[in-house]
C-alpha cells in the first residue's frame, strides 16, 4: 500500500472509474479506488483524483472532506461541469484548492499530463 | 384649491352669525331698557299727576270751604253787629220780654246760631234769645268776655271750642263788644254757634276716604272735623294750621300719625283756618296702582322680548350650525376629492352642458381656461389615445344602454408635454322617466403610476419566472452534463483504446473513428448546455473586456460577408470583469455572429463598448442592476428586427429562427447564462425594420491591462497560399477560414472529407496545404490525408484534433501529417503552424 506512485480515485461512475484505472495502470501507476464518504486517513497515497459533482456548490465541501482525509496530498479534481479547455492549474484549481483540474469527458492525454506533472514519469 | 389657513380660521359665515347674535341681544336689552325707562317715566308722571291732582283738589276744597265758612261766620258777625247796634239804641225802650223776643226773632234768621246772649259789663247774662232751664252763669272768666272787655278793638272774637254748659253740645262762642254811648265797655253780645251745624255743611262735601276737613283756630285748636272726631275737638294741632300756602304741604298728620298732604286756607276776617288733609297713601293710590300696572306690563313685555330674543337666537344658532355643517360637508368633499386627487364631471343630457372640475380638466390634459363646456365638444377635443377611444365609447354606450350597471373605463390622454397619462374613470348615469340618460356624473383619477407599477410588476414577475425556469433548466442540464460526460468519457476513452488496439483492420478503424466522431459531437453539445445552464465552472480571473471584444472583431472581420460594414467604438479601456475569458469571448462572438446573420441583405454592425456608472438600480429586459460601475457592450444590427412575441423567447434554450441544421438555438441562451453568471444583465431592443440592439451590462471589478498579445505582424503571415480546410462542423470550418484568411491565406472550406478528396482529385495542384479535422464520419482525417498524399506526396498537412495523445501523434506522423493542433483552435497556434509549414519568417 505504501508503494510509491499510489493513486486513490474517488469516482462514483463505474465506467469512468474503470477507464481511469485502465489508463493509469497502463501508464504504470498503482491505483486503488475509494468511496468519498468513507475516505480514511490511514490510507496514505501520493495523489488523489476526485470526481466532483456541482463544483460550484456541494463539490467544494467534498474536496474539503477528501483533503481532510489525505492531508498534504495533491488532488486532481475532475468534473463534467468544468469548462472544456480549462487550464489545469489555473484560477479554477486555485479557487477549489486543488493542484489540478481536468474537465470531463476525460481525455487521456490531459489526464496523464496532469498526473505526470505532479508525480513525474512512472519509473 | 384649499389651504390650511382656510380650514384653521373661523370662516366669515360664523363671524357674521356671531355678530348677528350679539346685535340681537343688544337690541333686545335696549328694547327692554327703553320700555322700562318709559314705564319709569310714566310712573314718575303718574306720581306727579297724583300729587298735582291732590294738591289742586285739596287747595281748592280748602279755599272753597274757607270761603263758605267766611260766609257763615260773617252771617253770625252781622247778626252780632246788628244786634249790638240794635241793643244800644233800643234796649232802654223795650221791656226784657220784648228784648228776648226780638233776639229770638233775629236768631231765627241765622240757622247756625243756636242762641244769642247779651251780657253786661260784669259778665252776667242779661237777655237770651232762647229761654233755658239752666241758671244764669257769670261768664266774666270766659275768654270771649275777657277779650272784648280788655280790648276795645278786639272785633269779632271766637272762643275755643267748648261744650255748651246748657246743652252739652260742641260749640264756639262768637262775641262782639257792647259800648255805651260814651264808648265804655258795656258788655258783650255773644252768639253760640253750634259746631254740629257747621259740620253738617262740611259733611256735604265728599272728599273720599282718607281725607278730612278740619276747621281750626289760628293757634291750631280743632273746632270742627269731618269725618267727625268729637274727642279731638278742642285740641291743638298747630301743624295743620299752616299759614296760607299756594299749594299743599306734606306733613305728619298729628291726628292719626300718617303721612298726609294738607292744604290750608285762612278764613278771612276770622281767626279761623280751614285745613283739608288727605293721607299720602290715599293720594298716591292711583300712582301706586299705575306703577304696579306699569311694572307688570314692563315685566310682561320684557319677558316676551327676552323670550322672542331667545327663540331668535336659537333659530340663528340652528341656521348657523346648519350652514356650518353644510360648509364642513363641502370642505370634506373638496378635501376628499383633493386628497384622492380625483377630478369629477357632471353632464346634463338635455342641454349637453358639461361641468368639469379644475382637477378633471388638468387630468384631461386641457388648459383650464378653454375647457369645453359642451359634452360633444369635449368628446371631440379630448386628446384620448386612439387605441382607447373605442373602448371608452363602448363603455359609455353599454352603460347608457343599461348593460353595465356602472361606467368604468381606463384610458390614456396625452398631456401638453406629450406624455400619455392613464386615467381611471368611474361614473353613473341617471335616467329619466322614459329610461333615457338624463345626467352623467362621475370622477376620474390618474393611475399612470399604478399602471406603470403594474407593468413593472408583471415585468419583474416575468423575469422571476424566467430566472426560475433557467435555474430549473440549469439544474437539469448540470445533472445531464455530469452523467453524459461520464458516458462520453468512457466512449471516447475506450474508443481511443480500441482504436489503439485495432491493428490495421481499416473497416474496424473507420467504425471506431465514427464512434469517436459521434461522441465528440455529443461532447460539444453538452458543453453548450453547460454554457447556458450556468452550471459550468470556468475560471474567475480579471478579464479585460475590451481585449476580448477586439479579438472577436478581428476574427469577425475575416469572414464578414460583403455588404456588411462594422462600426466599432471601444472606450472601456482597462475595465476588467471577473470571469472566464473563454466565456466572455463566447458572449461577444455569439452576439456578433447573430447580428451578422440577421443582416442577410447587408447593413451596419455596430459594436460599442463603454464604461457606465449607475447611480440607482435599473431593470433591464433580462435581469436587474444595482448601482455601481459597469461595462456596457452594445451589439446592434440593422436587420429586419425581431417580432415582439419572439423577443420574449430568444434566450430560451433551443429556440431558433434559423433553418433546421443552421443553428443549435443555444447561442443566445449561452450568452444569457454566461452574463447572468457574471452578475450582469441584458437589454434587448428591437424594432421591426430597424434592427435589433443587444446591450450587455457586466459589473466592473477592477482594472486589467490589455494582454500584450504579439503584434499581428509578428505572426508568420501567408502570401495568398490556398488552403483546403476540412471539418464536418460548419462553425469550425468558418472559424478556421476566418483565422487563415486574416493571416493572408486563401481558405477553401469543405464540410465532408469525401467532398474534399473529390475536389483535390479534380485539381491536385490548386491547394498549397491542407487543414483537416480528424474525427469525421465516412472518411476520417488520417484516411483523407493518406488519400491526398497518394495523389500528391509531400503535400503539407495540419491535423486538428479534439482528442489525441502520443499514439495519435505517432499515427499522424506516419500518415504524413506535419503538424497536429489541439482543439479549440487558436489563431496564434494556426499562424505558427502554417508559418513552420511554409517556412516563412515572422
Amino acid at each position: 500500500m505504501d508503494a510509491p506512485g499510489d493513486i486513490v480515485i474517488y469516482e462514483e461512475d463505474g465506467l469512468t472509474r474503470s477507464l481511469l484505472q485502465d489508463w493509469l495502470a497502463e501508464a504504470g501507476y498503482r491505483v486503488r479506488c475509494g468511496s468519498p464518504h468513507q475516505a480514511r486517513r490511514d490510507a496514505p497515497c501520493k495523489l488523489v483524483i476526485v470526481s466532483v459533482f456541482m463544483p460550484k456548490q456541494a463539490g467544494a465541501e467534498l474536496i474539503q472532506t477528501i483533503q481532510a482525509a489525505h492531508p498534504d496530498t495533491p488532488v486532481i479534481a475532475i468534473s463534467g461541469q468544468f469548462r472544456s479547455g480549462l487550464a489545469a492549474d489555473g484560477a479554477t484549481a486555485q479557487v477549489l484548492g486543488v493542484r489540478s483540474v481536468v474537465a470531463k469527458p476525460l481525455c487521456r492525454r490531459d489526464l496523464l499530463g496532469s498526473v505526470r506533472g505532479i508525480l513525474g514519469n512512472c519509473p | 384649491m384649499l389651504s390650511v389657513s382656510d380650514l384653521a380660521s373661523p370662516d366669515l359665515g360664523t363671524i357674521r352669525f356671531r355678530r348677528l347674535q350679539i346685535g340681537l341681544v343688544a337690541l333686545g336689552v335696549l328694547v327692554i331698557l327703553a320700555f322700562a325707562g318709559s314705564s319709569a317715566h310714566d310712573a314718575w308722571r303718574s306720581h306727579r299727576y297724583a300729587l298735582e291732582t291732590t294738591d289742586r283738589e285739596l287747595t281748592n276744597t280748602a279755599r272753597a270751604l274757607a270761603e263758605q265758612t267766611v260766609w257763615s261766620v260773617q252771617g253770625v258777625d252781622l247778626l252780632l253787629l246788628d244786634t249790638a247796634r240794635w241793643y244800644r239804641s233800643e234796649s232802654r225802650s223795650l221791656s226784657p220780654d220784648a228784648l228776648t223776643a226780638a233776639l229770638a226773632a233775629r236768631v231765627a234768621g241765622v240757622p247756625q246760631v243756636r242762641q244769642v246772649t247779651i251780657m253786661d259789663a260784669q259778665g252776667n247774662p242779661l237777655y237770651r234769645s232762647r229761654q233755658i232751664a239752666a241758671p244764669n252763669v257769670n261768664v266774666a272768666d270766659r275768654s270771649y268776655f275777657i277779650a272784648q272787655r280788655d280790648d276795645p278793638d278786639a272785633g269779632l272774637f271766637m272762643s275755643e271750642p267748648l261744650t255748651t254748659r246748657t246743652e252739652g253740645r260742641g260749640a264756639v262762642i262768637l262775641s262782639r263788644r257792647l259800648d255805651d254811648d260814651q264808648g265804655h265797655f258795656a258788655g258783650v253780645v255773644v252768639a253760640n254757634v253750634d259746631l254740629q251745624d257747621l259740620n253738617q255743611f262740611y259733611r256735604a262735601v265728599d272728599l273720599g276716604p282718607g281725607s278730612a276737613i278740619q276747621l281750626l283756630r289760628d293757634d291750631g285748636t280743632l273746632l270742627v272735623r269731618n269725618p267727625p272726631r268729637a274727642s279731638l275737638v278742642g285740641k291743638e294741632f298747630p301743624t295743620l294750621a299752616l299759614r296760607d300756602t299756594a299749594s299743599m304741604a306734606e306733613v305728619q298728620n298729628p291726628i292719626d300719625g300718617r303721612r298726609s298732604y294738607v292744604a290750608t286756607a285762612s278764613v278771612r276776617n276770622t281767626p279761623l283756618r280751614l285745613a283739608v288733609t288727605r293721607d299720602a297713601a290715599v293720594a298716591l293710590q292711583p300712582w301706586r296702582e299705575e306703577t304696579v300696572r306699569l311694572a307688570v306690563r314692563t315685566l310682561i313685555v320684557s319677558l316676551l322680548s327676552a323670550l322672542s330674543l331667545a327663540v331668535m337666537l336659537v333659530q340663528i344658532r340652528r341656521v348657523a350650525s346648519g350652514q356650518r355643517a353644510l360648509r364642513e360637508s363641502e370642505q370634506r368633499y373638496a378635501l376628499a376629492m383633493e386628497g384622492a386627487n380625483e377630478g369629477h364631471w357632471d353632464w346634463d343630457a338635455a342641454t349637453d352642458q358639461l361641468f368639469l372640475s379644475p382637477r378633471m380638466r388638468a387630468l384631461d390634459g386641457e388648459r383650464a381656461t378653454d375647457a369645453p363646456s359642451l359634452g360633444s365638444a369635449w368628446r371631440a377635443s379630448v386628446p384620448m389615445h386612439p387605441e382607447d377611444r373605442p373602448r371608452f365609447e363602448t363603455a359609455v354606450r353599454e352603460h347608457f344602454a343599461g348593460v353595465r350597471p356602472r361606467f368604468e373605463c381606463e384610458f390614456r390622454v396625452r398631456h401638453a408635454n406629450g406624455d400619455w397619462r392613464w386615467l381611471f374613470a368611474r361614473g353613473r348615469c341617471l335616467f329619466d322617466a322614459d329610461g333615457k340618460p338624463a345626467r352623467f356624473v362621475g370622477s376620474a383619477i390618474d393611475v399612470t403610476v399604478q399602471k406603470q407599477a403594474q407593468l413593472e410588476k408583471e415585468h419583474l414577475e416575468a423575469q422571476l419566472r424566467q430566472s426560475q425556469k433557467m435555474e430549473a433548466i440549469g439544474t437539469l442540464a448540470g445533472g445531464i452534463a455530469h452523467d453524459f460526460n461520464n458516458v462520453l468519457g468512457a466512449i471516447l476513452g475506450y474508443g481511443e483504446l480500441a482504436l489503439q488496439h485495432a491493428g490495421e483492420d481499416a473497416s474496424l478503424r473507420r467504425y471506431l473513428d465514427n464512434v469517436l466522431h459521434a461522441a465528440e459531437r455529443a461532447r460539444l453539445l453538452v458543453e453548450r448546455i453547460l454554457g447556458f445552464s450556468r452550471s459550468g465552472l470556468g475560471d474567475r480571473v480579471p478579464v479585460n473586456v475590451q481585449a476580448v471584444v477586439k479579438e472577436t472583431l478581428e476574427l469577425l472581420a475575416a469572414s464578414l460577408p460583403t455588404g456588411i460594414r462594422v462600426e466599432a467604438e471601444l472606450t472601456a479601456g482597462a475595465a476588467a470583469v471577473m470571469g472566464d475569458p473563454t466565456y466572455l469571448h463566447q458572449v461577444s462572438m455569439n452576439l456578433c455572429t447573430n447580428a451578422v446573420q440577421a443582416m442577410q441583405a447587408g447593413g451596419v454592425l455596430t459594436v460599442r463598448l463603454t464604461r457606465e456608472d449607475l447611480r440607482e438600480a435599473r431593470n433591464l429586459s433580462r435581469g436587474g442592476l444595482g448601482p455601481g460601475g459597469y461595462v456596457r457592450l452594445t451589439v446592434a444590427d440593422s436587420g429586419a428586427g425581431i417580432a415582439p412575441d419572439l423577443l420574449e423567447r430568444i434566450f430560451d434554450p433551443f429556440f431558433t429562427t434559423k433553418k433546421v441544421g443552421e443553428g443549435t438555438g443555444l447561442g443566445l441562451s449561452v450568452v444569457h447564462g454566461i452574463v447572468t453568471d457574471l452578475g450582469g444583465a441584458i437589454d434587448v431592443h428591437s424594432k421591426s425594420g430597424e434592427g435589433t440592439r443587444f446591450e450587455i451590462w457586466l459589473p466592473v471589478t477592477g482594472e486589467a491591462a490589455i494582454p500584450t498579445a504579439e503584434p499581428a505582424e509578428s505572426l508568420p503571415q501567408g502570401h495568398g497560399e490556398t488552403l483546403m480546410i476540412v471539418d464536418d462542423e460548419r462553425s469550425l470550418v468558418a472559424l478556421a477560414e476566418e483565422i487563415v484568411a486574416s493571416l493572408g491565406y486563401e481558405p477553401v472550406g469543405f464540410l465532408s472529407s469525401r467532398a474534399a478528396l473529390e475536389a483535390f482529385q479534380s485539381a491536385p495542384d490548386r491547394f498549397d496545404a491542407v487543414l483537416t479535422d480528424n474525427t469525421m464520419p465516412d472518411l476520417n482525417g488520417l484516411d483523407l490525408v493518406r488519400g491526398l498524399r497518394e495523389l500528391r506526396p509531400g503535400l503539407p498537412v495540419v491535423l486538428m484534433s479534439g482528442h489525441g495523445d502520443a499514439e495519435l501523434h505517432d499515427r499522424a506522423h506516419r500518415a504524413g501529417v506535419r503538424e497536429v493542433l489541439r482543439k479549440p483552435l487558436h489563431g496564434r497556434d494556426i499562424a505558427l503552424a502554417l508559418g513552420r509549414l511554409f517556412g516563412s519568417e515572422p
